[in-house]
């Protein structure tokens, strides 16, 4: 059904893009020197660069067709993920959480986590947070080959193995700049395909009005429904998203759930993007790089959510599905589906391209911050310490062939499952949201002990594990996708809760270890940076935040 | 010259350029196309197909684009916010030949 009608000049379009990837790679091995280099691109990006991987490492297939199915099925309460969830999250890191990051010199964060807490919390975070990228990783690429094999009609092992040799190559030669180079192709090539997708798609359908007189409500297959049109087109209180019936719940559920819980949870902790700001040249270039990546993030769902959303208004197949609540084709198939229907030959090979880079370039992302914490964190810390430099390079490398095979494997599980955004949510709700709480309270409190780190992180993590489980028996029940932001909530409070009490019985670390980890024993500015003077306000943190944070004020207020 | 080259504008450029090209040569001699079955979408509520002329549409945008990019890394090579850091850029891809095992 899904299959497209590739021309011989389709081919050659994705195998240029195949040349590049490969050629980043080889020439981004020349400049590594140092294991810095590898693991941290020797910290000399610009923030525009860093900014754009920043988005782009999390731009995966997975997010463009997770999301496009949201769109397609709840419309555009699918918005919050960006607007309420990623934006304010990612304005929060560069402003408030950056300066320690890239000030105390850590070169990832579960090291933040060993100077801040000791080893207990280091460990907790340094082997979920592997497993972590491991498993997301796996998902990626079963996702890659199941795509391929249904547009192109490949083998599934063949593009497996094919696509995880390509990763394996450019990241194991050329390291964190490889795949930061690489994240920022994809993305122009990604846009490249969706902008006009998104516009040709708007054109047929007869613009924005026409678009809105075509939405139908979502239904299950015992006929009742999950979405209305009219919840459809408007984000508020999106009662469909989080699954509450109770508006003010849902409200609540979205804004304290998705957004301070899990989003702040995700985009300021997560070493996958912090560790592309990490790599930026100054404190105010790092610090730049999220918020220089929120602008795309705010905008990049017009061109995700919005092909949903016309592929449920416009597409035969869709529709069956959407009115019956079955059918020959997934909700995530949306973005196939228009990619199918619209593009001709030519335009189908650029879309095909970047469907293939944003798979890649998402496991990219996850094995190269997988190899810099099992190399820094797990094997220089606990196993074989005091080597050479270059000793660790070559762990790295090692790293990431291990890891790619790996993910091979998990590929094989992940094909259990579904829903495949509900999978990953429910990894950072487990993950994610504990360590937010551990994170900002051991920023701002020096009382917080080292007990109470590594207690607080397995106590979250387990409340959630916990909600996830009374969900799945059927206690608590969420038919929307509510439940990750409960289990992220319930998470974040366990964790406050318990190192708050922990931290009373225990005796917190001497001061002097706690410069530059902790607020009050730091010289740190986090309003104004000491290079800022007479620099214009685009190219200073806080100002360009604000600017920011105002325009995504003004698109929650246009959509709601 | 290759520390110019592997500079991340002249390679998003490049790329683009060469899709912008390929692309506008495509939707001007739409004959070197596969023709178009549009079986799969015969029951769609709206016939979403856009036609080869995009092609041409979208390849001289994208030639735009990829100019601007390289135009960008030509007039300037270092970016007005990278301070000093560009020296020590080159001087470490030097080493690398020597370091690397």
């Amino acid at each position: 059904m899904l299959h497209l009608n590739v021309s011989a000049l389709d081919y050659v379009l994705i195998a240029i893009y195949f040349v590049f990837v490969l050629g980043i790679g080889y020439v981004a091995r020349s400049q590594i020197a140092s294991s810095l280099d590898f693991f941290l691109s020797g910290r000399r990006l610009p923030a525009w660069v860093t900014g754009i991987a920043f988005v782009s490492a999390n731009l995966g297939a997975v997010e463009i067709m997770g999301m496009s199915a949201n769109g397609a099925q709840i419309g555009l309460a699918t918005m919050h993920y960006y607007w309420i969830g990623a934006v304010p999250a990612m304005l929060f890191l560069g402003v408030v959480m950056m300066p320690f990051y890239y000030g105390s010199k850590v070169r990832s964060v579960p090291e933040f986590m060993r100077r801040r807490f000791g080893p207990g919390a280091h460990l907790v975070n340094a082997i979920s947070f592997a497993v972590a990228q491991i498993l997301i990783a796996g998902v990626n690429l079963f996702l890659l080959a199941t795509v391929i094999d249904a547009l192109l009609g490949w083998s599934k092992w063949v593009s497996l193995v094919v696509a995880a040799a390509i990763v394996l190559t450019y990241t194991a030669l050329g390291g964190l700049s490889a795949a930061i180079y690489n994240e920022v192709l994809q993305f122009f090539v990604i846009l490249a395909a969706l902008v006009p997708l998104t516009v040709f798609g708007l054109i047929k359908v007869g613009g924005w009005s026409g678009l809105r007189d075509k939405v139908i409500p979502t239904a299950t297959s015992d006929g009742s429904v999950t979405a209305t049109a009219h919840e459809q087109l408007t984000t508020w209180p999106g009662q469909a998203l989080s699954g509450f019936t109770n508006p003010v719940w849902s409200v609540i559920g979205i804004v304290f759930g998705l957004g301070f819980v899990l989003s702040f949870g995700y985009w300021t902790t997560n070493f996958v993007e912090v560790q592309r700001a990490m790599a930026s040249h100054s404190m105010s270039a790092a610090r730049r790089a999220p918020i220089i990546g929120s602008l795309p993030k705010m905008l990049i769902p017009f061109v995700v959510v919005v092909p949903g959303m016309i592929a449920a208004a416009a597409i035969g197949d869709m529709i069956h599905l959407k009115s019956t609540g079955s059918g020959t084709v997934t909700y995530n198939d949306a973005m196939l589906l228009m990619i199918r229907d619209i593009l001709p030959n030519g335009l189908l090979g650029v879309a095909v391209a970047g469907l293939i880079a944003s798979f890649m370039a998402g496991m990219a992302a996850n094995i190269s911050a997988f190899n810099t914490v099992l190399s820094y964190d797990i094997w220089q810390q606990y196993v074989v310490k005091d080597r050479p430099d270059r000793y660790y390079i070559r762990v790295g490398r090692y790293a990431t062939v291990v890891a790619t095979v790996l993910a091979v494997f998990t590929a094989l599980i992940a094909s259990g499952y579904s829903n495949l955004m509900d999978y990953l949510q429910t990894l950072f709700g487990f993950f994610n949201a504990p360590l937010f709480a551990t994170f900002i309270l051991g920023m701002f409190w020096k009382g917080m002990t080292a007990t109470a780190g590594w207690v607080g992180l397995v106590a979250g993590t387990l409340s959630a594990v916990t909600v996830f489980i009374l969900s799945k028996v059927g206690i608590v029940n969420l038919p929307g996708q509510g439940m990750p932001f409960l289990a992220a909530a319930a998470a974040f409070i366990v964790d406050i809760v318990l190192s708050v009490l922990v931290s009373l019985v225990t005796a917190p670390a001497p001061r002097e270890e706690l410069v530059g980890f902790v607020y009050s024993e730091t010289q740190v500015s986090i309003l104004s940076d000491p290079d800022d003077a007479g620099k214009s306000w685009y190219l200073r943190p806080v100002p360009l935040a604000a600017v920011l944070l105002a325009l995504v004020i003004v698109l929650n207020a246009v959509f709601h | 010259m290759l520390a110019r080259l592997f500079d991340i504008r002249t390679i998003v450029g490049a790329l683009l350029l060469i899709y912008g090209v390929v692309l506008t040569i495509a939707g001007l001699v739409p004959s070197i196309l596969g023709h178009h079955d549009g079986q799969a979408a015969k029951n769609d509520r709206v016939d979403l197909y856009v036609g080869t002329d995009a092609n041409w549409w979208v390849g001289l945008a994208l030639i735009g684009v990829a100019v601007t990019f390289i135009l960008w890394a030509v007039l300037r090579p270092h970016l007005a916010d990278e301070v000093g850091t560009s020296s020590a850029a080159g001087s470490d891809a030097e080493q690398g030949d020597g370091v690397r095992s």
